[in-house]
């Protein structure tokens, strides 16, 4: 008895088409706020290259053996690039630079293994790369001074880089956040203001009297908004990947799991939206509510704001909230191309949180407002 | 586009004569039979109706004032009310078979006040929305209602008529079996309220209930139900409540002041069956032959005004209806 069930999903897209303000923030606003964050943040990694000002006053093999090996830390990017420029040394460090300094007689007392010191000058409340480029200096001198004593030494680190998961540059943090963004405005604000503006204006009565009855019309009005969901975020992906040229390996498997915890994720975001409208018969109302929980999420979920400065206790709980949940899911598929078999506890999560929402919303939800 | 009464008529005729395959020729119409329907509010007021039976095919309005418990009635029939009490059927089914069955709804064609469809729809969507849910569509009834010409309108810009009569296609282009309507000719202008006169009358294979505020409405009905503060005041065919409630005659006195007014309505008590007074200096009075007599003997008096005799209608038994004063 589902004939006209299409009809019901056609008349609601056409109507969400028609809404101009859930089409601003479910297409528009996460490609506006994408482009200005990667035009803030300057460039795809996480910290700008840093200049190097050099100042050899020793100009002797052991100063450019030991310039050479700065050299080759700041040229492998990690944990910053640097690029070294030779300096006279007059005046003061150019703000944003960092300078080194050999001083005369480095070569002469490293042969003798008398102790010696370089001296690093850098803008101490600069920018953060600026700051990590001054540290390096102290780790790279003392394996320096390790290899040239020839120590046998008697702890030996060993950082082995983990290969697996690869290292995520702040714009693929940053268009999976996003990416997220939009999908809360499709599946928790608009399903919230919708349902809820459906109630005011007795849509859902109107909807009882037709054959197909409200649980239909509230399933098309959910599909209807899953639908809207893929495109947006499908356009998004291309957006970033091919105009904002942000590296994401957009290969089947990853976007087979992206789909599936896009489906997923879907779900508890769409449960979490008709949980808040359950009750809920003034547009106004869910507007405001959903704004709240749209902000709380946004700022909480890790999207687009790192929560470098939250304590790792609350991180730790923070990290369980279902956009969370998704935005790591999405991260750890579209760019460290983990498939489906390492996103257990990822669906198994946000699956639960689904069932939470359903279950409080099956016991408060109204149809109408009398 | 402009519809004279036959015109209108001689459209419908053959469009109203179910075709073979039409839900409404597999199954005969129901009857509807409620055996007890209680409706509680927070406010307090109740819906209580006991031992009401609307037979087959029979048209019936529900009168009363605002806050009777109209609407009420119609949504708790519906399943669109929490009820305390629900007991009786349509047809075979249960009333709340009714609410729960996409089968029996599809039978049913329904206009609420105070409804709306999704925002941003235009005239076209809502009818293919329609076309798409029922599976038929009686061009018939869109050319009636001119409802076509609107295609391209943006229904939330509709104004109320216009509105109206799209919401009038939703409920009757299927050819329901069983109609309900809330003040189906509310903003209709002359024209189209007479359409939908015609619609409604041609559907004789239908049970029809609806709320009603206008004598064009009533007079489409086989019986009227009167309700006041949620209980049925009286059920009858309209003319006999006139009869019964009014008499055959009613006289409409507009007087210089109150005083006279009241001095009149004690000149009056045995002459009348019932008097409302809609202002204070002036009397609306109903009765049988007598007052004929009366209505010549204050022609000409000073105190007197106005004077407007003739039969007692329609119009006039819903006023009394409405207002609820029936002292005489």
């Amino acid at each position: 008895m589902l004939s006209g069930f299409d009809a019901l999903i056609r008349t609601e897209l056409r109507s969400l088409m028609r809404e101009r303000v859930s089409l601003f923030w479910i297409f528009l606003f996460p490609i506006v706020f994408l482009g200005m964050m990667m035009i803030a943040s300057g460039s795809g990694s996480t910290l700008a290259p840093v200049t190097i000002e050099v100042v050899d006053h020793d100009r002797s093999d052991a100063s450019r053996d030991y310039l050479a090996a700065v050299g080759r830390v700041f040229a492998s990017g990690d944990p910053v690039s640097g690029k070294l420029v030779a300096d006279s040394g007059r005046g003061p460090v150019t703000a944003g630079h960092v300078r080194v300094t050999v001083p005369k007689g480095f070569g002469g007392a490293a042969a003798r293994g008398a102790p010696v010191s370089v001296s690093v000058e850098y803008e101490r409340n600069g920018e953060i790369g600026t700051q990590v480029a001054a540290r390096v200096f102290g780790p790279v001198t003392i394996a320096y001074n390790a290899r040239l004593a020839k120590a046998a030494m008697p702890v030996r680190v060993e950082i082995s880089g983990r290969a697996a998961p690869r290292l995520i540059d702040f714009s693929q943090y940053l268009l999976t956040g996003v990416l997220v963004v939009a999908m809360m405005s499709a599946a928790i604000s608009s399903t919230c203001v919708a349902i809820a503006t459906r109630r005011e204006q007795n849509t859902f009565k109107l909807m009882a009297c037709l054959p197909l009855g409200p649980l239909s019309y509230l399933a098309a009005l959910i599909l209807a908004r899953v639908i809207v969901l893929f495109i947006a975020s499908a356009l998004l992906l291309v957006f970033g990947r091919w105009v904002l040229g942000i590296v994401m390996p957009l290969t089947l498997t990853a976007l087979v799991t992206a789909t599936v915890l896009t489906c997923v994720g879907a779900a508890a975001m769409i449960s979490l939206g008709a949980m808040m409208a359950s009750r809920i018969s003034a547009a106004p109302v869910a507007i405001f509510l959903s704004n709240i929980v749209y902000l709380g999420l946004l700022m909480l979920s890790d999207l687009t704001i790192p929560l470098r400065g939250v304590p790792d206790q609350i991180r730790q709980w923070l990290s369980y909230l279902p956009t969370s949940q998704l935005v790591a899911g999405l991260r750890s598929a579209l760019i460290q191309g983990q498939d489906l078999s390492h996103q257990g506890g990822v669906l198994l999560i946000l699956s639960a949180w689904t069932v939470l929402f359903l279950a409080v919303a099956r016991l408060t939800f109204r149809w109408h407002r009398v | 586009m402009s519809l004279s009464d036959n015109e209108v008529r001689d459209d419908l005729a053959p469009a109203l004569i179910p075709k073979p395959g039409a839900p409404s020729a597999t199954a005969p119409p129901p009857g509807v039979r409620v055996d007890r329907l209680i409706v509680k509010t927070k406010a307090g007021f109740a819906l209580d109706i006991q031992d009401l039976a609307l037979a087959a095919g029979e048209t019936v309005a529900i009168v009363g004032a605002n806050g009777a418990g109209k609407t009420t009635l119609l949504e708790a029939l519906l399943g669109l009310r929490k009820t305390d009490v629900a007991e009786g059927g349509i047809g075979e089914a249960s009333l709340q078979a009714w609410a729960r069955s996409p089968r029996l709804r599809r039978r049913m064609g329904v206009l609420l006040q105070r409804t709306a469809l999704p925002f941003g729809l235009r005239v076209r969507d809502v009818l293919d929305l329609h076309r798409r849910i029922y599976g038929s569509q009686a061009q018939a009834v869109l050319e009636a209602l001119d409802v076509p010409r609107m295609r391209n309108f943006n229904y939330d810009w509709l104004s109320r008529g216009q509105r109206q009569r799209v919401d009038l296609v939703m409920a009757l282009a299927h050819r329901p079996d069983l109609i309900l309507l809330d003040e189906p000719f509310t903003g209709l202008d002359q024209q189209f309220a007479t359409a939908t006169h015609h619609l409604l009358s041609g559907m004789s294979s239908a049970t029809v209930l609806l709320a009603c505020h206008s004598a064009h409405e009533l007079s489409l009905a086989d019986r009227m139900l009167w309700m006041r503060d949620g209980r049925v005041a009286a059920f009858a065919p309209p003319a006999t409540l006139v009869k019964d409630m009014l008499g055959e005659y009613a006289l409409k006195v507009s007087l210089h002041d109150a005083a006279s007014a009241e001095r009149l309505r004690a000149r009056a008590q045995g002459a009348v069956r019932l008097v409302h007074a809609p202002r204070p200096e002036q009397l609306h009075l109903f009765g049988g032959s007598d007052l004929e007599t009366l209505a010549h003997a204050l022609i000409g008096e000073p105190a007197i005004a106005s004077v407007e005799f003739g039969a007692a209608s329609y119009t006039d038994l819903l006023h009394v209806c409405a207002l609820g004063d029936t002292h005489a």
